[in-house]
Order: structure tokens, then sequence, then C-alpha cells
């Protein structure tokens, strides 16, 4: 007993000193270092190739086409030519060029740029996990090992190897969220980091880390104003330092979030499903091993890795008290990561609030589990050390001693084992991505190619843009783009004179145009409120960029300069100067004086964000973003005050806030890939569910049915967002499949919450439908 | 030194020492994405080679919007992205068969549509694309 006393007395001491190595941030941050470096080598190693997965292309795109911007013309690039038609740069969600790392971006390349911001990335989480474990009480040691279980987890595998690079964001988590804690304890510094560290991440794009990452704050607030709620005067610090940090970020980042909001609003994301994950999925997700498909894709498991060898610190780091919050946050995540799949589902009660109604993945909540899980597993050893310093005389302290010193050399050993199905799992993961050779430049006069957007990052090299699109909104796109234009600048009465390009850039283009009569300049790329023109009115021509002229000779000089761009980067300038003025101000006080500074400043940023957007609206003048009045594909109103002749009332009413008035099938007899008519009349009630949608079924006599489910009524509008109480025209294409010669099909619509639970909603009244499981039959079409 | 060599590292070796491994981590990721050699390219498409790759792509855009508009009959925007990705996978065979640069097969079908090449009887490529709107559920 007593040899085995002293065995595992030096081997505690030898963790001790691995402690004390750890404790020092050269040392720490050069393991860190490696350990990031041999992650990250197969994708350092194949840096000037490109990831063929299509979701890299646009994403290398948007970022390429900034650099390109930047470079060859001397731009900031606020207007995207290289896409869709034309696209807001700064308010395209998942452009990342607004944030430090661009600079990488334009020093080393685009492609070469991404490993480095990735294992840049990788540093951050690793430390910043470290950091965010220590400000929960635990020693340098247990944060130290614990760190990679988030910093190294299966998320910062899968996201570069899918070409999601700015969901590489993620690893900022820890640093927000540490100083966050800070601040509320005072510290001004943390106001600056968590702040910072917000704006950086929204500037990095994408839709998911800045909204889950707020909700991690929010936990954190919460907890800490719980915690001080006896004491006035930490709770005043802790709630004004909060807001401060909440409106810095908020200021700071208005650069990237008013273009987004404002893409958003114009084109809003409508996101569908009830997505479940069942508690063996997580475990999968969080245990297993990556291995990709055929497809180049990346099954769940192993996509969250945390290892199973962080299992014995976690486990002991649950049994402690102080865990409890952070164990709670674990939880959390855990239960929104379910999905639809919990009897009560937190994720469906998110969905109802207005910016997370647009998440579709519930497993990425497993990221913030890691987070929690990394702090956990370091409070878990903190609590073996502490045992291995047992007070106390006697048998029971050395029994104590010897349990904590033998469970902790496990724990420290397995810890250090986990680093192996980590490291391996990211290098699996890198190794296993479609990479092929990098586009090479081809300069020439920019014009819009057809394309393939599954190719996408081959055509800005070539200075093409491409019109065949895709991103997670309806990219506002004009349907009279074309891929074979002879000039991209075009009058619409070619008779009506001459249109010649004398310059061309992304943001601003200039043309000489010769009219023997007043006309309309086009210009083959999507209009925008942002742009504006030196002679004559900016239009929007069915979605392309106008210009209404004069009769006579002009210089036409076409800028893109929109106002969100213009406030934002007031807004966000100011802000940054109020956060410098406070950082220097705050040096100098402390306790009560510090709390009154941050609510002063606190007032004055509101003030300053205020100001700069007044500024911004006197300074850009931009028309009011009205959409016109809502048109059937067929540009007939959307609206009717009765229902058309010839078509039969059905009156049929759905519960949540539907009635179908009417319905007709234009033709019951079609050839194969003759395109089919159907006419739906609805009436929304004022109290309509926001998360429904139309189904409308064509049931096949044999073979595979039709279906024609949608959500916006003749693709221009969704039920909530709709007039309510007046007749609505949905107009429903089918194009007939061209192997159905001979069957009949027999159609059905209905209403079902697509943005819920899925279900089919009741009929609750039949009216003169024929109904059947809760859908009306409205006919049968044969095709010929 | 018959009893061997005794290291000892104080606190300030030891963070300068750390500092030194943390750079070099840095430094070694820096330059080895710097320094990466890329995929190699192939050679310049022959303009003949470049109107065949054309030919041999916009000969089967019927039947590949055929295709793709069986599995997205209701819905426009879906059926032509089905058809760009069936569009690509044709572009990289040929390219893969016949030694090209995906890359110059992508700009031959570009430049074949803009400037009207010659194209199998009967085949009509549709210059435009249905406006994005990506599905509710996928």
């Amino acid at each position: 007993m007593k040899a085995l006393a002293a065995w595992v007395a030096s081997l505690t001491s030898a963790i001790s000193l691995l402690g004390s190595l750890l404790a020092k941030t050269s040392v720490r941050l050069a393991a860190f270092g490696v350990l990031a470096l041999v992650a990250t080598w197969p994708m350092l190693s194949d840096a000037a190739s490109l990831n063929t997965y299509r979701d890299s292309h646009p994403l290398v795109q948007y970022e390429e086409s900034a650099r390109n911007t930047v470079l060859t013309f001397g731009q900031v690039p606020l207007w995207d030519p290289y896409y869709c038609g034309g696209m807001d740069g700064l308010g395209t969600p998942q452009s990342r060029w607004a944030s430090p790392t661009f600079l990488l971006t334009l020093v080393f390349g685009t492609l070469r740029a991404e490993p480095i911001v990735c294992f840049l990335f990788l540093l951050l989480g690793l430390e910043g996990t470290f950091r965010y474990a220590r400000s929960r009480g635990a020693t340098h040691l247990g944060a130290a090992l614990a760190a990679p279980l988030f910093g190294l987890s299966g998320f910062f595998a899968v996201a570069p190897a899918l070409g999601w690079v700015h969901f590489m964001g993620f690893a900022l988590v820890p640093w927000i969220v540490w100083g966050l804690r800070i601040a509320m304890r005072g510290d001004a510094l943390g106001v600056a980091v968590s702040a910072g560290m917000l704006a950086a991440m929204v500037g990095f794009g994408g839709t998911y880390p800045a909204p889950m990452t707020a909700l991690f704050c929010a936990f954190e607030v919460g907890e800490a104003l719980w915690a001080k709620k006896q004491d006035r005067a930490r709770l005043n610090t802790a709630a004004s330092m909060a807001t401060l940090v909440a409106l810095f970020a908020l200021g700071l980042a208005a650069l990237r979030l008013w273009p987004v909001i404002q893409t958003l609003t114009m084109a809003p994301r409508i996101i569908g499903g009830a997505p479940t994950l069942t508690p063996q999925k997580i475990a999968l997700g969080l245990l297993g091993r990556i291995k990709p498909d055929e497809a180049g894709d990346f099954p769940l498991s192993g996509n969250y890795l945390v290892g199973m060898f962080g299992g014995l610190a976690f486990v002991v780091g649950l049994l402690r008290r102080r865990t409890m919050a952070i164990t709670t946050a674990a939880f959390l995540s855990l239960w929104l990561a379910s999905g639809y799949g919990a009897k009560i589902s937190l994720f469906a009660a998110l969905k109802g609030l207005p910016v997370y109604s647009t998440l579709r993945y519930p497993e990425r909540f497993l990221v913030l589990f890691a987070l929690a899980a990394s702090a956990v597993a370091a409070l878990g050893v903190t609590r073996l050390q502490a045992m291995t310093r047992a007070r106390g005389q006697g048998a029971r302290r050395d029994q104590l001693r010897l349990l904590g010193g033998a469970t902790l050399t496990v724990a420290v050993t397995l810890l250090l084992a986990n680093l192996g199905p980590l490291v391996s799992n990211m290098q699996t993961a890198l190794k296993g991505r479609p990479m092929d050779t990098p586009p090479e430049s081809a300069p020439g006069e920019f014009h819009q190619a057809r394309g393939t957007r599954w190719a996408l990052a081959y055509y800005g090299p070539m200075s093409r843009g491409v019109l065949s699109c895709y991103d997670a909104y309806p990219v506002p796109q004009s349907p009279l783009l074309r891929g074979d234009l002879a000039n991209e600048e075009y009058l619409a009465e070619p008779d009506a004179g001459t249109v010649t390009r004398t310059y061309w850039s992304p943001n601003k283009i200039e043309l000489d145009v010769d009219l023997a009569r007043g006309a309309r300049l086009l210009v083959n790329q999507n209009w925008h409120p942002g742009w504006h023109a030196s002679v004559g009115d900016v239009v929007s021509s069915t979605g392309l960029l106008g210009v209404d002229l004069p009769a006579g000779k002009h210089h036409v000089v076409l800028r893109f300069l929109p106002r969100a761009a213009v406030g934002g980067a007031l807004i966000s300038f100011a802000s940054l100067g109020l956060l410098l003025l406070f950082l220097r101000k705050a040096r100098r006080l402390s306790g009560a004086a510090r709390s009154r500074l941050a609510w002063r400043m606190a007032a004055a940023t509101t003030a300053a964000v205020l100001l700069a957007g007044g500024a911004a609206f006197a300074l850009v003048k931009e028309p009011a973003l009205v959409k016109p009045p809502a048109a059937t594909p067929e540009g007939t109103p959307l609206v009717l005050e009765k229902l058309p002749d010839g078509v039969a009332p059905l009156a049929v009413k759905f519960a949540d806030g539907m009635t179908l008035e009417g319905a007709r099938l234009r033709r019951t007899s079609v050839l194969p890939e003759e395109t089919l008519t159907l006419d739906l009349y609805w009436r929304v009630a004022e109290n309509v569910d926001r998360r429904l949608g139309v189904f409308v079924h064509f049931v096949a006599s044999e073979g595979e049915d039709i279906r024609a489910d949608h959500v916006m009524l003749s693709d221009a509008i969704e039920p909530e967002r709709a007039p309510k109480g007046v007749l609505l025209h949905d107009v429903v294409t089918v194009v007939i499949p061209h192997d159905t010669s001979g069957k009949t099909f027999k159609a059905f619509t209905g209403v079902w919450r697509v943005r819920g639970d899925t279900k089919r909603v009741n009929v609750i009244d039949e009216g003169k439908g024929v109904v059947e499981k809760h859908r009306v039959e409205l006919g049968t079409v044969t095709v010929r | 030194m018959g009893g061997g060599c005794r290291v000892t590292l104080t606190g300030a070796s030891l963070s300068r020492l750390g500092w030194v491994v943390f750079g070099a981590a840095v430094a070694t990721a820096f330059v080895r994405a710097a320094t990466a050699t890329p995929r190699p390219s192939l050679p310049p498409l022959t303009e003949a080679d470049r109107r065949t790759a054309y030919a041999l792509v916009v000969a089967e855009e019927r039947n590949m919007r055929r295709e793709a508009t069986k599995d997205f009959p209701a819905d426009p925007w879906s059926a032509d992205d089905a058809f760009h990705n069936n569009e690509y996978r044709r572009a990289k065979q040929i390219a893969q068969q016949k030694r090209m640069s995906l890359q110059d097969v992508l700009r031959a079908m570009d430049d074949g549509m803009r400037l009207r090449w010659p194209k199998p009887a009967g085949i009509h490529q549709n210059p435009s694309v249905p406006p994005c709107r990506p599905r509710p559920i996928h």
C-alpha cells in the first residue's frame, strides 16, 4: 500500500509539474501551436489547390471576388458582380471579408490564406477555452488539458473540410464568453475582448455562430446576475458591463449587420422541416469518428467529436456543485441539439423567436456543448487535484489523497490520450477533401455567363459572373439576366441609340450613351437600392439594373454605394472610438465609479448609433424598400375581389388560419413535358400560424407521385406576410414528367406546418370540398 | 563529465523556449501554406478541342434538363439547379476523359453560348436561369 501511495505521489508530483509548465503562457501556447499545426498539416500542405466540394465554391468565390475588387480595382468590395447576377458584398450573410482575416487573404491569396486562417482559429479556440475554464475556477492543468475537447472538436474538422471556413468563427465563442465574464466582474478589457470578438465573428460570416453565441452570452449574464443578486454594487457592475458589451458588439458589427439585415429583409430566408436528433445520433456525433462518404459529405459520426477519453474528467466535473451552472449550459445545448426529437422541444420554442426562426440544423448546438463539456472536464481535473492535497489527518486523508492521485493520473492520461483521436479525426476530414487544380487567371472584359454554380470558383478569375445561383436565402435575382449577351449594357429599345462601355469595375461602371429619344438603359446585373447614377433615374426593371435617361449624349457613371454600408461603417467607427475612450477612462476608475461610467458609455453608444444612422440617411439617398404590388408569375394580381367565373367555391377551412375558397385545374388532359397549371384561392386570417405551407400532391395511378409543395403563394409571398382577409390567387405550375404517358394523377391540396412539426393541419370545416385525411380533392389529370 | 549532463531550465529560459517553439509553429504554418505546390494543371485546349468540348456538353442539355425536371416538376429553380449539377458532372467527365482542364471546358461552354458556336440540331440553350429559390426543406 505504501509503495502504491509513493508511486501515485510521484505521478501526482509529475502531473503537478506539468500543470506548472502549462501555467506559463509561452509553454501553453507552444503546446497549442504544435497541436494546431499537426491537426491542420494536411490542409497547409495542400494550400495552393482548390477544395471542389460544392459548398466550398461560393465561399471561395465571395472571398476571391472581394480580394480581386481590392487589388485589381482599388475599391472596397461592396458589390459582388461575379455571382447570381450581382449581390451586396457586405449583405450576403456568408461572405467573410469584413473581418481581420481578410488581410491574410490579401497577402497570401484566397486559397493559401484559408488553411492559415483555420490554423489560427484552432489556436485561438484552444487558448480561449483555456481562459474560459480558468474564469470558471479551473486550475491551469485542468483548463489546458480540457481545452482540446472544444478547440480540436469535430466541428473544427468538418468546417474547413467542407469549405465552411466561416464556421471557424465558432472558435471565438470561448473568448466572447470569457471576456463577458471578466467584464461583468468589472474588468474593462473584458468589454473590448467580448464585443470585439463578437463583432469579428459577425464580420467573419455565417448565420449560425453569432446568434448561437448570443444565447450562450445570455446564459452567462443570467447566471452572473443571479449569483450577484444579494450584492447591489456587484449586480450593478455586472448589469452595466453586460449592457455595454452588447451595445459595443452591435455597434462594432454594424458595418456588417446593417447590410445583412437589409438583405434578409429584402429576401427572407424560409426554413422548413422538423429536424430530429436521437440520443444515439448525438452520441455518435460526439464520440464517433469522421468518415467521409463517396459524395464527399460527412455523415454525423464524429462531426462534433469531443472524445471518449475526456469522459472521466467530465464525470468527475459533473459531481461538483460549482459546475452546476455550466452543466446546465451543457444540458441545454444537448436539449437544443435534439431538435424536434425532444418531447418538449426547446429548439422549436427557440425557432419561435425572430432571428432564430432561420436556424436549420439543431445539431450545431453540439458545438456549444463541447465548450461547456471542456469547462466541466477542466473543473473535474481541478477537483481531483484538490483531492491530492486533502487536508486533515490520518488514514482517511491518506486514502483520499491516494484515490485523488490515482484518479487524477488516469484522468490526465486519458485527456492526453484523447488528443490522438481528436487530431486524427481532423486529419481524416482534411485528407478527405476533393482537391483539384486551382483556377487560373484569364483577365478579360467582364461579362455574365450562365455558368454553373457547382464549379463557381473557376469563373471569377476568368472575369465572368455566374448566373446559376444558390445561397441559403432567396438571393434577389432578376429573371431577365442573360448569359449570352454581346454587350452587358444595352438599351431596352435598341433603336433608341447607342451605348459604349468606357470603364468597368465592380462598384463603378462608366458608359457613353447617345440617345435619339428618352430610353431605358439596362445593365446585365441585379438592381439594388444602393446603385446611383450621375444622369437619369435608377430603376428596377423586373429586378434588372436600369437607368431611365432623357434624349441626348450622356456620360453615365453608375456607382454602388449603399446606405447600409455607409451607415454601418459610421456606426462601427463611432463605436470603436467610444470603446477606446471607455478603455482609457475605465483604467482610472473602479467599483461604483466604473459602473457609472459604463452606464454613461452605454447611453453615449446608443446616441452615437442613432446619430450615425441618421447621418447615413441624410447622406445617402435611397429608394424605400417598397415591394411592388404582389402578382402571380403570370403577372396577374395576387389579390382578387371574388372567385373568377367557372371556379366552384369550396370554403374548406383549416385550423391555424387558412381557408381554401376555391380551386381549379386548368386542364384535365395533358401531354408529357407540358406545363399544367393549378389555381388555388386562399384566404388568410389575421392570426395565421407563421409556420404554414401549402402541399399539393398529384397521386399517380402507378409509379411516382408529383409534389408541388410550396410556402410562397404564387411564388410571391408567404401566408403570414400576405394581406389578411382577402382572396389570394396562388398559381401553381407543374411540368409533367417526360415518362408519364398513359398515367393518371389525382390532385389533392392542403396545409401543413412545414416550418414546424411538419404535420398536416386539420380541416375544421369541409365546406363544399371533398376532404379525405385533411386534404382536399381537386380532380384527376390524364397524361396522354 | 563522467556523471552525465544535467540541464536545468530556469523560469525565464523555459519561457523563452516556449515562445521560440510557439513562434516556430506559427511560422511553419505560414511558410508551409505559402510554399505549398498546386495540383498540376493540364495544357490549354486548342480551338478545335474547345468546340468539341462545347458540342459534347450541349448535345446532352435536353436530356439533362428532362431528368432534372422529372425530379423537380413544380420547382423551376430546383430543376434548373439540378440540370447545372448534371452539366458540371458532364463537363468534369469530358475533362477527365480527354485530359482537358475543367476550367477550359467551362470557358468553352460559356464562349460557345455567347459566340453562338454550331451545336447539334434541335438543341436549344436557355441563356437565363430562374431566380434562386432555395427549398425550405432539403
